[in-house]
């Protein structure tokens, strides 16, 4: 299968030869798919994410493997090229909406700057996308809400704005990286559903970080289970959460509070099951 | 039936509006809570859910008496501690125990674990402090091995455990634990919710759980108390408010949470309010 997005034995680094955050990871996005990376704190799931756009923190370099998009080798492109391909092709959605908006401008620009600095659109046709994108994720008063400041508006409203700022250049594919971490579940379940009505519409291929297997079942495709920087088991969802998981895919969901069986969930992560996966990433990965 | 431990009657709290431009004479007040009635049974957990704004961590503030409530009134084992000055306070203080969402905000990063936990007990002149301390470290499961560390060498979920252990070293009958795993990786979460469980049913204790995730209230909790804009929407025994919620609101914060399981339809839906 050839994907939009391909990984293969990804290795990240602190440093020369420091130690690696990413080691060995291989994962395959498909056009269309909405592609999970779940793991808990520290298992290397952000990190994919920031490879792939080039944001991979100072000190942090690939030391092995490659990244391709489309059929183009990323780890080799030089970091303008690369800053350039990502602005055409690639959109993030980012966790905290608050931190993502600059406070002291209007969201107008905010929208329009990809469309003007980076894909050369005159202002008036990127203002009309804009308008036209926030009429599409179902922001009532589009033209105020552009002259709006991001105080002036809800945690929901501008999770609204960056999902319309990242769908508005048409790209080609789009992280999100935990984009609905800081919300109430009320308002989690209206982003996630208009995440993926927008995707469903425009048919754009997504890597969606997360670390609730709650949302990897309700919104992926297929997912990759991270641990300590490697890959646990990549698998369609009917896979992850039918009989035969991965155990240590199993105990994550086992972990999960549930409300409709409170006493079989928030199982603790059993032992057994951390020394048999490290064992099993030891044998695999040295 | 036993009387209640705490009684809580038409609790109330305003703040000045500060949004509200400047005037003359008093400042608008906001109210934060209203009209709040229920009772906390001894020996169980109630839990305490509502979305971000709904006043569940004012009211939590208010039961252990760090907030002052401006109407209303809250008995704690039939002692009225509405208003009661900080110095009146001082002898209820060790029963009254409060665990908090962040640990790492919450613990001096420059004391150690067993500082950390001896304190609030020479605070309250318990003798052999340092040693009801070590105990309380091994009630959370830390061992004694880290009663020389800092904060910042434990992990979140031992940190967790250290905010738990200062909490039960005064031998509290209530405990408040705000949100305290929201930080947590859910295998953590797991843990400490798995912890305390046994520290309820072995202690005695009463707990008051503040959580925005009703899945965790509804393993946790007895009885439930919904909280939306300050007020009280629906309470009950967790039971029957999960088989049968009465308020749309409970309903809605219900059919939000995304359960680890297929369902296609769970996000078709049209975006309803």
């Amino acid at each position: 299968m050839t994907g939009i997005l391909e990984i293969d034995s990804l290795s990240v680094r602190i440093g020369p030869r420091g130690p690696r955050i990413l080691q060995d990871v291989s994962l395959s996005v498909a056009p269309g798919e909405i592609h999970g990376l779940i793991g808990e704190s520290g298992a290397g799931k952000s990190m994919i994410g920031k490879t792939v756009a080039g944001l991979l923190p100072r000190g942090l370099n690939v030391s092995e493997g490659s990244v391709r998009f489309d059929g183009k080798e990323l780890t080799a492109l030089p970091r303008r090229r690369l800053r350039k391909l990502v602005g055409e092709r690639i959109a993030i959605i980012p966790q905290d909406p608050l931190t993502a908006l600059n406070p002291s401008r209007r969201i107008a620009g905010q929208i329009t700057d990809r469309l003007v600095h980076t894909l050369g659109w005159d202002r008036r046709r990127a203002l009309l996308r804009a308008e036209e994108t926030l009429n599409e994720v179902s922001i009532r008063n589009p033209a105020q809400t552009l002259r709006s400041y991001p105080h002036e508006l809800s945690g929901g409203m501008r999770q609204r704005v960056l999902i319309a700022a990242a769908f508005a250049a048409a790209p080609d594919f789009i992280i999100a990286d935990e984009p609905t971490t800081a919300l109430d579940v009320t308002v989690q379940r209206q982003i996630l559903q208009l995440i993926r009505a927008m995707q469903a519409r425009h048919g754009t291929a997504m890597l969606f970080v997360t670390h609730d297997m709650g949302v990897v079942a309700k919104l992926c495709t297929r997912a990759t289970v991270l641990y300590a920087g490697k890959v646990v088991e990549t698998g369609t969802a009917e896979h992850l959460f039918g009989p035969n998981p991965h155990p240590y895919t199993e105990a994550l969901i086992g972990a999960t509070p549930r409300y409709d069986r409170p006493e079989d969930s928030l199982r603790p992560v059993p032992e057994r099951v951390i020394e048999a996966l490290r064992a099993e990433q030891e044998a695999t990965h040295g | 039936m036993a009387e209640p431990l705490i009684e809580v009657r038409d609790l109330g709290l305003s703040l000045p509006d500060m949004n509200a431009g400047p005037r003359l004479g008093r400042r608008p007040r906001l109210e934060i809570l209203r009209g709040l009635s229920f009772d906390i049974p001894r020996r169980g957990v109630v839990g305490i859910v509502g979305e971000s704004g709904s006043g569940k961590s004012t009211l939590g503030r208010c039961l252990v008496r760090l907030l002052e409530p401006s109407a209303g009134r809250i008995l704690f084992d039939g002692h009225d501690i509405t208003h009661m000055a900080p110095s009146e306070l001082t002898g209820h203080r060790r029963d009254l125990q409060m665990v908090f969402q962040d640990p790492m905000s919450s613990l001096n990063p420059r004391h150690t674990i067993l500082r950390l936990i001896a304190g609030p007990l020479k605070l309250h002149g318990v003798e052999q402090a340092e040693d009801k301390a070590r105990e309380a470290l091994d009630r959370v499961h830390l061992g004694r091995a880290f009663a020389d560390r800092y904060p910042h060498q434990l992990s979140g979920g031992q940190r967790q455990r250290v905010g738990i252990a200062r909490a039960i070293a005064l031998g509290p009958r209530f405990i408040l634990a705000d949100e305290i795993t929201s930080g947590l990786d859910v295998s953590t979460q797991a843990q400490i919710v798995a912890l305390l469980e046994e520290l309820v049913a072995d202690m005695h204790l009463t707990l008051a759980f503040i959580s925005h995730d009703l899945s965790l209230i509804r393993r946790l909790a007895d009885t439930i108390i919904v909280l939306k804009a300050g007020e009280i929407v629906e309470q009950g025994r967790i039971a029957d408010v999960f088989d049968a919620p009465t308020h749309p609101y409970t309903a809605a914060l219900k059919a939000a949470i995304p359960l680890p399981t297929l369902d296609d339809a769970w996000l078709e839906n049209a975006q309803e309010a």
